[in-house]
Order: C-alpha cells, then sequence, then structure tokens
C-alpha cells in the first residue's frame, strides 16, 4: 500500500512498532486462547479433561463427542435451517439498512431528524414479549420461515451506523451525480454503496452473527421442529450442563454409554457453532484491509 | 363569525405546510420511495406493539387485553423503588455501567489504531480475527475459564505464583468483594472488544488514502497522522457509538453478572437486571419487570439527548439526529 | 445504459416488496397449512367425540420443557400415537424457555393442549378461564387420577373444580454418601455422630485414604448452597430451607432454629479445617460433581440416586470404581434426620379449556401415567429400543443402536419422561438395590416434626420472597465466612433485622402463621 512506504522509519516509529506489537501479541494471546482451550477440551477424552486447569492441547484426544453430536438427524435440519436463516436475513436486512439509511443521510430529505428521532426511540422502548407475539400471531408468522428474519430485519443501531459512514463519503460526489440526472437508486446503487463496502461488510458481520446465534424467535414463534434453529438445538443439549442449573435426572445418562461429561458435549457445542462464522468471517475481512480511494471512482 | 375567523386562522397556515411538504415529497419522491419500506418495518415492528409499555401502569395478569387490564398508576415504581435490595442494585447498576464506559469504551479505539497500524495485511487479519474470537464463548464457559485460573486452590494462577517461589495463600478473587467489580469489568472489555474494533475499522478503511499521502509529503510522522488523519475522520463515528452506549447505560450485562456472581460479592455487583430476574422467580410480576424496564430506558434517553446536545453544540454535522 | 441502471433499480424495488409480499403470501398459506393440521385435528375430534367411531386419530398438542435433543419425528412420539389413537403434536422447547413460551401461548390463546403449570402463573390460568375444568371426566382417564389420589382435592388451585392434576412423585430426600471403601483402608466406621463425622472428614483429608501416599484429598463435597451440610442441620434438628414452627408458636424460616448458629459453628470448623471442598465459594456445580468422581473427595450429600446409580460406573475415573454407603448422624440432642421433600400441592399438568378434543387428551394423559406408558417414555419402544430381562425387578437392556443413549434420545427415548409422571415410575423401579434402599432410608429421615409447607401462595411471599431469601443467602456465606466464631452473634442479628424490616420478613411471619394455625 502507497501508505506504508511512505511511512519514515524514525527511531520514534521503531519503539512504536514494538510496543504496538507487544501490545497486539499479548492481546492475541490472551483473545485466542479461550477459544483454543474449548476446542482442545472438545477433543480430549472426557474423563481425562475432568481435572481442569489449562488446555494446550488435547488429553487423550477423542472425537467421540462430535462423533455422537453430529451423529443425529435433527442437527443437520437445525444446521439448514440456520443457514438459511443467516444468509437470506442478512440480505434482507443490508437492502433494507441501505435503502433507508440513506435518504437519512441526505440533508435535503426533510422530515429526517423527525424520522431519526422516531427510529432511534425503538432502541431504547419496547412493548414488550407479549404484544410482539400477538403481533406475530396477527400477521400470520408463527410457524414460518420468516419469522426468523422479517421482524428483525433492522437494528436502528446498523442503521445509524450505516447512515454515518453515508455521511462520510463527501457530499460532492453525491451532488454532481445529483445534478447529473443521476435518481437517488442509481447515486446509492452506483456510487455510495461502492464505496461503502468496508462498513457494509462491518454491518454483514453484525446482522450475521446476530442471526446465526439468535434462538429466541424459534422457542417463541416457531412450534414445527422443521424449522428448528442450530442455536436452539444446541441450547437444548447443553442446558443441563449449565453452571446454575442441571438437574439430576436430566444428567442421568447423556454420556452413560459414551464416557461422555457435560462439559465435553458444550465444548464441543460451542465448537460447532462457531466454526461456521469463522469460515465466513475472511470473506467479509477482505474489504476491511482493502481501503477506499475517493478519486478513483467516478461519479 | 368567530368560528370561520378560527378556521380560516388555522386552515393558512396548515395549508402552506402541506404544500411545502407536497412541494418536497415531489421533488424527491423517489427518495421517499425508498424510504418507505424501513418506515414501515419500524412502524409495524416497533410502534405497533408499543402499547405493552402501559403495563407498567396496569395490574396486567395473564388472560386479559392488555389494553383493558385496570391502571395502577405509578403503584410498581413505588413499589420498586421502595424497595433497599432495589437501591443497592441501582447503584452498583450505575457504578459499574460508568467504570465500564471509561475502560470499556476507550479500548477498541486504542485496539483499531494499533491494528490499523500493523503492515503485513497476513499479520492483520489474523490479530483481528483473534480479538473477536471470545465474543463467541458465552459467558458461562468464560466463568469456567476464570474459575479455572484464579481458583485459589487448583488455579493455574497458583501454580504461577508457585513458579516465583510463592507458596502462600492465594486470595479466591472471585469471592473478594473487592475485586469483583474490576473483574467484571475487565472481563467484559475483553470480551467485547474485539467486536468494537468492527466498526472502526470499517470506518478507518474508508478514510481517503490520499490524505495520508498528502500528510506524508508535508511531513507529518506517524503519531500526527494517526492523531490528524486517522482519529478525526472516524471522530463522527466515535461519538454516535459513544451516544448508544450511553443510552443503554442502565443496562450493566446480565448475563455476566449473573454467572459472576455469588452470594459473598452479589452485594457489590448486583445490578437492575439481575435483581428485576430474582424477583419475576418468585411470581412472573409483569408490571415490576415492566416498570424497571422503562425505567432504565428513560434514564438512557436523558443520557443521550443531553450527549447528543453537547456533540451538536461542539460540532453541528456529529450526533445521530 | 441509463435505462439499465432504471431498469435494475426498478428491479430491486419490485424485489424487495415482492419478498415482503411473499413473505406474507407465504405465512398465510404457511398459517392456513397449520391451522388445516389443527382442522383435521379437530374434526377427528369431533367424529371421534360425537360417535365411538375410533378409527380417525384426533391431534394432540402437548407443550414439554426439556434438555435433550430428540428428532422432530421419532419413535416414541409415533407409538405414544399409535397407543392413544392420535396424532401428537409435541413442542418442545427448553428447560429454561419454558414458562416464557407458555405465559406467551397464554397470553395469546394459542395455549396447547396439555402442558405443565403452577403456581400463582396456574392461578391466573384459571382465574382467565384458560385451563379445562376436568371435574365429572374422572372414569376418563382413571389411572391419571387415581394416581394424585387426595392430593387432586387438597390442592388449592383446584378448590373451584379439577383444572391442575399433580404428579404425586414425593421427590427425592437427601442421603449423606460415604465411600466406604476410604473407611475400610482407614480401618474406620461408618459415623453415627457429630464426633465421629469429624474424625471420619478428618482422616479422609489428612490420612491418605486412598493409600497414594499423596495429600490430595479432602472430605465434602461442597458449593456455597446449603445441601452438603443436610445431616449436620438434621443432626441439630433443622430442616435447611424449610418453615418451621418456633417455641412460641410462630411459623418463621428455618434460620431462627435455636440451635441454627451451633450448627454453624460446626460447619464452620469443617470449613476451617480445610475438610470441605476450598473452593465451595466458586466452584461451578459440574466440578463439585467432578471432585466426588475423580476421587478427589470421599463424601457428597446428594439422593444416592445419583452417586450409586445414574453415575455408576460410568462417570467415576479412578481405576477402581469406589463403593459408597449412607450415614445416619445424630446430634447433641439426640436429633438426627434431612430436609423434607412433599409432593407438590401447588403444580401439575393441566388441559387447556379451547382443547378441541377432551377425550383424546384425557386418553394421552392416563397412557402416560401407566407403567407401560412411562416405561415408553422413559426407555423407548418396548421390543424395539429396549427390553424387559426381569421386569419385576426392573432389570433391562437396550437393544442395539439404542445402547448409545444419543441415539435412544433423537429417538424420542427419555426426553418426555416427565409428562404426566406416575408416582412410583420408571425412573424409580429401575433403580438398582442398593440406591433403593439409599433412597428409602432418606424418605424415612425426613424431618416433618415442626415444618410447616405452605403450599399456598401468601401475598407476602409473592411480593417479597426473593428479597427475603437473598438476604438469608448473604447471610449464611457472611456467617461461613465470618473471622471467628465470637462474630456470628453480632452477624446474625445484623442481616436478621434486615430480614425483618427491609424484606418485610415479619409480614411475611403473620401471614404464614395465620395460615397454618388455619391449616393445622
Amino acid at each position: 500500500m502507497a501508505r506504508s512506504k511512505l511511512k519514515p522509519a524514525t527511531a520514534g516509529g521503531r519503539v512504536g512498532n514494538i510496543i504496538i506489537g507487544i501490545f497486539l501479541g499479548l492481546m492475541v494471546v490472551i483473545t485466542i486462547y479461550p477459544f483454543w482451550h474449548v476446542i482442545m477440551y472438545s477433543l480430549s477424552d472426557s474423563h481425562a479433561s475432568m481435572s481442569g486447569g489449562i488446555f494446550l492441547w488435547p488429553r487423550d484426544f477423542s472425537l467421540l463427542s462430535y462423533q455422537q453430536l453430529l451423529s443425529t438427524k435433527q442437527i443437520y435440519v437445525c444446521y439448514r435451517n440456520s443457514i438459511l436463516k443467516t444468509v437470506v436475513g442478512t440480505g434482507i436486512s443490508l437492502i433494507l439498512t441501505a435503502l433507508t439509511a440513506y435518504p437519512l443521510s441526505l440533508r435535503r430529505f426533510k422530515g429526517r431528524n423527525f424520522f431519526c428521532m422516531m427510529i432511534f426511540f425503538t432502541m431504547l422502548f419496547n412493548g414488550g414479549l407479549i404484544p410482539t407475539y400477538l403481533l406475530i400471531k396477527d400477521l400470520h408468522l408463527l410457524d414460518s420461515f420468516w419469522v426468523y428474519v422479517l421482524p428483525g430485519a433492522m437494528s436502528a443501531y446498523n442503521l445509524f451506523i450505516l447512515r454515518n459512514f453515508f455521511q462520510s463519503i463527501p457530499a460532492s460526489l453525491e451532488e454532481s451525480a445529483h445534478l447529473d440526472g443521476a435518481n437517488p437508486f442509481q447515486i446509492l446503487f452506483k456510487i455510495v454503496l461502492p464505496l461503502s463496502l468496508p462498513s457494509l461488510a462491518a454491518l454483514a458481520m453484525f446482522y450475521g452473527v446476530g442471526l446465526w446465534n439468535g434462538y429466541m424467535d424459534n422457542v417463541l414463534y416457531v412450534n414445527n421442529q422443521d424449522l428448528q434453529l442450530l442455536q436452539n438445538y444446541l441450547r437444548q443439549l447443553i442446558a443441563a450442563a449449565g453452571a446454575k442449573s442441571g438437574t439430576m435426572s436430566e444428567m442421568s445418562n447423556i454420556g452413560a454409554a459414551a464416557r461422555l461429561t457435560e462439559e465435553t458435549v458444550k465444548m464441543t457445542v460451542i465448537t460447532v457453532s462457531v466454526v461456521p462464522v469463522l469460515v465466513v468471517y475472511p470473506f467479509l475481512q477482505k474489504y476491511y484491509t482493502k481501503g477506499v480511494m475517493v478519486g478513483s471512482v467516478k461519479g | 363569525m368567530d368560528k370561520s375567523t378560527n378556521q380560516v386562522i388555522t386552515t393558512v397556515p396548515r395549508s402552506t405546510v402541506w404544500s411545502r411538504l407536497i412541494a418536497y415529497m415531489k421533488r424527491d419522491w423517489m427518495l421517499y420511495v425508498m424510504f418507505l419500506p424501513g418506515l414501515a418495518y419500524f412502524v409495524i415492528f416497533k410502534y405497533l406493539p408499543m402499547y405493552g409499555v402501559t403495563i407498567a401502569f396496569k395490574d396486567y395478569k395473564i388472560g386479559m387485553e392488555i389494553l383493558e387490564a385496570p391502571w395502577v398508576g405509578f403503584k410498581h415504581f413505588a413499589d420498586l423503588f421502595g424497595r433497599t435490595a432495589f437501591q443497592r442494585a441501582f447503584w452498583n447498576n450505575i457504578i459499574i455501567s460508568i467504570l465500564k464506559l471509561v475502560v470499556g469504551f476507550p479500548f477498541p479505539i486504542i485496539l483499531s489504531l494499533m491494528i490499523n497500524e500493523i503492515r503485513s495485511s497476513k499479520a492483520k487479519k489474523f490479530v483481528q480475527t483473534s480479538v473477536i474470537l471470545p465474543n463467541f464463548v458465552s459467558w458461562v464457559v468464560v466463568y469456567g475459564l476464570f474459575y479455572a485460573i484464579l481458583s485459589p486452590n487448583a488455579g493455574v494462577l497458583k501454580d504461577i505464583l508457585g513458579l516465583f517461589g510463592y507458596s502462600g495463600s492465594v486470595p479466591n478473587l472471585l469471592a473478594s468483594q473487592s475485586a469483583a467489580r474490576p473483574i467484571i469489568v475487565l472481563s467484559h472489555v475483553w470480551k467485547g472488544a474485539g467486536m468494537g474494533t468492527i466498526v472502526y475499522l470499517a470506518a478507518i478503511t474508508g478514510i481517503d488514502q490520499g490524505l495520508y499521502e498528502a500528510a506524508a509529503i508535508d511531513g507529518a510522522g506517524r503519531w500526527r497522522q494517526m492523531w490528524h488523519i486517522t482519529l478525526s475522520s472516524i471522530r463522527s463515528t466515535i461519538v454516535v457509538l459513544l451516544i448508544f452506549r450511553l443510552g443503554e447505560m442502565m443496562y450493566a450485562g446480565f448475563d455476566q453478572v449473573f454467572v459472576f456472581s455469588n452470594d459473598a460479592i452479589i452485594s457489590k455487583i448486583d445490578i437492575i437486571d439481575t435483581y428485576v430476574y430474582r424477583l419475576g422467580l418468585q411470581d412472573r410480576k409483569y408490571g415490576i419487570s415492566t416498570a424497571a424496564g422503562l425505567f432504565q430506558s428513560l434514564i438512557g434517553l436523558c443520557l443521550v439527548l443531553f450527549t447528543n446536545w453537547i456533540a451538536k453544540k461542539v460540532d453541528p454535522d456529529s450526533g445521530i439526529m | 445504459m441509463k435505462n439499465g441502471k432504471k431498469t435494475l433499480c426498478l428491479f430491486l424495488v419490485l424485489a424487495m416488496a415482492a419478498t415482503m409480499m411473499s413473505a406474507c403470501g407465504d405465512d398465510s398459506s404457511n398459517s392456513s397449512g397449520s391451522s388445516g393440521s389443527t382442522q383435521t385435528g379437530s374434526s377427528g375430534g369431533t367424529s371421534a367425540s360425537t360417535s365411538e367411531d375410533e378409527e380417525e386419530p384426533a391431534t394432540v398438542s402437548i407443550l414439554l420443557g426439556g434438555d435433550n435433543t430428540p428428532n422432530a419425528e421419532n419413535l416414541v412420539l409415533d407409538e405414544l400415537g399409535k397407543q392413544t389413537n392420535t396424532i401428537i403434536e409435541m413442542t418442545y422447547v427448553a428447560g429454561a424457555d419454558l414458562a416464557t413460551k407458555r405465559s406467551t401461548m397464554a397470553a395469546s390463546d394459542t395455549l396447547p393442549d396439555l402442558f405443565d403449570v403452577g403456581g400463582t402463573e396456574a392461578q391466573e390460568y384459571i382465574d382467565a378461564g384458560l385451563l379445562y375444568d376436568l371435574t365429572g371426566l374422572e372414569d376418563k382417564a382413571p389411572n391419571w387420577f387415581n394416581n394424585a389420589g387426595d392430593l387432586i382435592s387438597q390442592m388449592p388451585l383446584n378448590a373451584n373444580g379439577i383444572y391442575v392434576v399433580p404428579t404425586g412423585a414425593q421427590g427425592w430426600a437427601d442421603n449423606l454418601n460415604i465411600r466406604t471403601d476410604w473407611l475400610e483402608n482407614l480401618g474406620m466406621d461408618m459415623p453415627t455422630n457429630l464426633d465421629e463425622l469429624y474424625d471420619v472428614f478428618y482422616a479422609f483429608t489428612y490420612n491418605d485414604p486412598d493409600g497414594n501416599g499423596q495429600d490430595d484429598t479432602f472430605a465434602l463435597c461442597a458449593n456455597s448452597d446449603r445441601r452438603p451440610y443436610s445431616l449436620i442441620f438434621g443432626a441439630y434438628g433443622i430442616a435447611y430451607d424449610s418453615d418451621i414452627v418456633l417455641e412460641d408458636g410462630t411459623v418463621s424460616k428455618w434460620v431462627k432454629h435455636p440451635h441454627f448458629l451451633e450448627a454453624v459453628t460446626y460447619i464452620r470448623k469443617l470449613i476451617n479445617d480445610g475438610l470441605v471442598e476450598p473452593d465451595w465459594l466458586t466452584i461451578p456445580q459440574m466440578d463439585m460433581f467432578g471432585k466426588l468422581w475423580n476421587g478427589v473427595a470421599g463424601a457428597m450429600v446428594w439422593e444416592c440416586v445419583g452417586p450409586t446409580n445414574n453415575w455408576y460406573p460410568s462417570r467415576y475415573t479412578e481405576e477402581v470404581t469406589p463403593t459408597f454407603g449412607f450415614a445416619t448422624i445424630e446430634g447433641p440432642y439426640g436429633d438426627s434426620g434431612v430436609k423434607p421433600s412433599f409432593p407438590s400441592l401447588n403444580y401439575g399438568f393441566a388441559v387447556a379449556a379451547r382443547t378441541e378434543n377432551i377425550d383424546a387428551v384425557l386418553r394421552v394423559a392416563d397412557y402416560c401415567c401407566t407403567d407401560e406408558g412411562n416405561a415408553l417414555l422413559y426407555l423407548g419402544v418396548e421390543g424395539v429400543m429396549f427390553e424387559w430381562t426381569d421386569k419385576e425387578n426392573g432389570q433391562y437392556q437396550y437393544l442395539g443402536e439404542y445402547t448409545d443413549s444419543a441415539v435412544q434420545r433423537a429417538e424420542g427415548g427419555f426426553c418426555y419422561h416427565h409428562l404426566c409422571r406416575p408416582a412410583i415410575n420408571c425412573e424409580v423401579q429401575i433403580l438398582n438395590a442398593q440406591t433403593q434402599e439409599g433412597v428409602q432410608l432418606a424418605w424415612d429421615s425426613m424431618i416433618t416434626d415442626g415444618v410447616v409447607y405452605c403450599y399456598d401462595s401468601l401475598q407476602s411471599s409473592i411480593d417479597y420472597g426473593s428479597d427475603m431469601d437473598q438476604i438469608i443467602d448473604e447471610m449464611w456465606v457472611a456467617l461461613l465466612q465470618a473471622g471467628s466464631d465470637d462474630e456470628l452473634q453480632g452477624i446474625y442479628d445484623d442481616y436478621m433485622n434486615r430480614w425483618e424490616t427491609e424484606a418485610h420478613g415479619s409480614e411475611w411471619e403473620e401471614e404464614i402463621t395465620e395460615w397454618y394455625n388455619n391449616h393445622k
């Protein structure tokens, strides 16, 4: 990148590099370790891992918990639903958020302060569980796939972040296109969005993670087990192993035949649910590292 | 006569407002079309159920229509505020929130600036990915890890101290009243920092690279570039996120506190959400919990309006509305 | 080119609109589909109820909480449907989400046919007319009603009809499970009083009971709960966490028992001498169990169903599987025992008033409450998933792939066993001999004298129950953590004062005393 070439390699710069390096190195260690611990624990034999402590490598390597987890039919149904929900949901959310954020970023859009206030209000106040449930019922969204993607389609938080990014694009670009007779849809899709790829990637990440991790919509609105989500499935699997729950009878034979403890199951479940996120993340990440040259984009 | 003049007086400005609005709509009708689906979304999914907040002022029981439940005025608020345990939770909530804000808010910014300084793009990606990992590990597991490290009996901390020749007893930090809040704050920062960097990194990436080139030609060093270009370019993002953060001031992290809490330290870390949760265990208490939520939101709203006002004073273009 | 852009934009907008529309369209079709399925259920129901034509199975919807992950369609539900001539529509949610799910369903009048409910929530449902009055229908589900017997009419919820049918199950009581192989190694006998108990615990901690030459054991598994000390409290005549009658006739919390601080002093000695789990304050539950399973601790207070049956032997990691015995501990005043557990008079299964086929629902409830029905729900389909080897003595074996508990549960085994469960159920019947003995011992040693079991929902307890409990919880830990025994009384007075005023404990005392005097 042009920028790094231009940076003067002064003594101060070198000291700065060292400080930053040490700091980030430490940060990486303390952020990776917990996840590493989870993966290594899930790959260990249950009995061997029960003494606790630190896991740098698996103890008595075992894939038993993965075999157990992936041996049932239902988990694949859940995987399919969760992936579908995340992909469709992220798509709808991004389009809707972009369409809504763009007018709000323009000064000439009259009423934008009112609309902003109105939307902001929904971040703080909500009607609560029961009225929302009744609404979903009246909209005939109960027990349908769309209940996963429509009621949460937009978050005011993400909307404002995107609006803010749109505002940071030089107004002159938009104005000249406007004067050239381009309509708002053309400006949004041809000029604004291509310039906002990093922020769209960030938003996709937020929406995607939220959709992937959410399970309450499943619990409340969907009874049909063919529409069950992965997180809901996994939640039931590990609920018995929760720190403060764990009733006797539920525990009685989770792994009775298989020498599995709840802790191992829990660690496996976490791994299984996070790996898809980590697979997708680098594709989005690409857009942060690229950088944008405003001058190179033509109106 | 009086009536008709009144009518004339009221209709004149009305018609001008209308005609002006129609003029705007005509001019920018496509913008309004574009905005319509989003508006419909917020009206349908957020505003239609909003009548539910009235439960805070009603004696609602299951089986009633919410709108028909009897009004009880501020009874639930009085009940809630009158409880000593709630007052304790309220102050804990404020203290923990402020600590989380002061430590936790700047941290992702600093982290993003540092990540942005990495030149190797592979290393950059690696660091970026690793810092978001804690976000995906649930608080229950995080507690398990903290326990494995800090346990005075079998923890790693004890082993490490042992390496330095220390063999005395190790205090149980997870049950120590003085360590309780710092542990809550630090674990919060650690878990949330990575996701926090995503927006900032996206904002930094969006900065026109030409600015750096120009600055470098002017002889600005790394720190000056960081300060004058990077930080000032993402300033408005920072302000927006800060305002949102203040709106959530009264929500101090239920899942986390719930998991870390024990009866030795609960007097230091019990927060509004955990307290209201316990109230609801006895009996669902829709009125009180809705009242508590409304109270939390109202305080958030005040903080947001106040900071937004200040932000506007300083820079008319910043703020959220 | 420009036109192309325009059409693109138009297309996008249309696509958006189409998605929204199709969403709604799809939903209505979907919902009509699902309501269609309930329609078939109801039509089947009416035909079944109006005529004796039993051929068409009726749909019965059930809401159940549980932490397993059965397949959407599985052998157990199929078999249950076949046995009762129904189609079972099971909604199975995580235990933690059950209450939320149920109350939203109730609020929107979409309750399923059969579900469990209790306490003030059940009373609200009854008041709102959401529950079916089962009066007069006893003959249609004889097993279900007879199992609960007199309990039905004793329940306050059933004051004006039969709305909630309890399980009648007693519930487990605690055992003090002590490792007999360690006792043997040390040449000691099973302790019978507090002094012997101390000696045994001391030896378990400091005399290398497992003979491995290392100082790596302690005696008692514990967390910050009172439960690990159940038998110690019992030895002082105290049923922990219970409401008790004081000498002056008032009813109050167990901590007001005259020997409470004495018991605390004894427990403090165990903790301070290092005989108890050192991380008792912060240890997660699974880690606490782990200490027993790994052979680090030699005693645990828990229903023996865990240590000698369900965890046996797969949970234990030592090369030689430990053996356990159950202790009875007598105190200085000749008392002994454990906290009592009572059959619930405040909770059970209920049928929704909106049910369209009460007969079919009752058939399901009744079948689940039979021995074979409960065995189906607990073990699976007989002859396919398991078979009895000695039914009289509760001996059974899983068949083929169902020996793998994951497969067994995926096909519905175990997942639904608490649905209308009989009091003497499959879980009890298949316990091994030692455990059955231990369970009986625990039940026999329950302290019931002077213990008040209030099954009504008292207003003061609805309003301030959690505040009261919290203060006692904090006091309990403060007492155990106090610097010296001399401070105990001061700490106690301080917290109890807060309990009476801040948490409205005195109001509750008055109310429950009055209740007790009316219900003696």
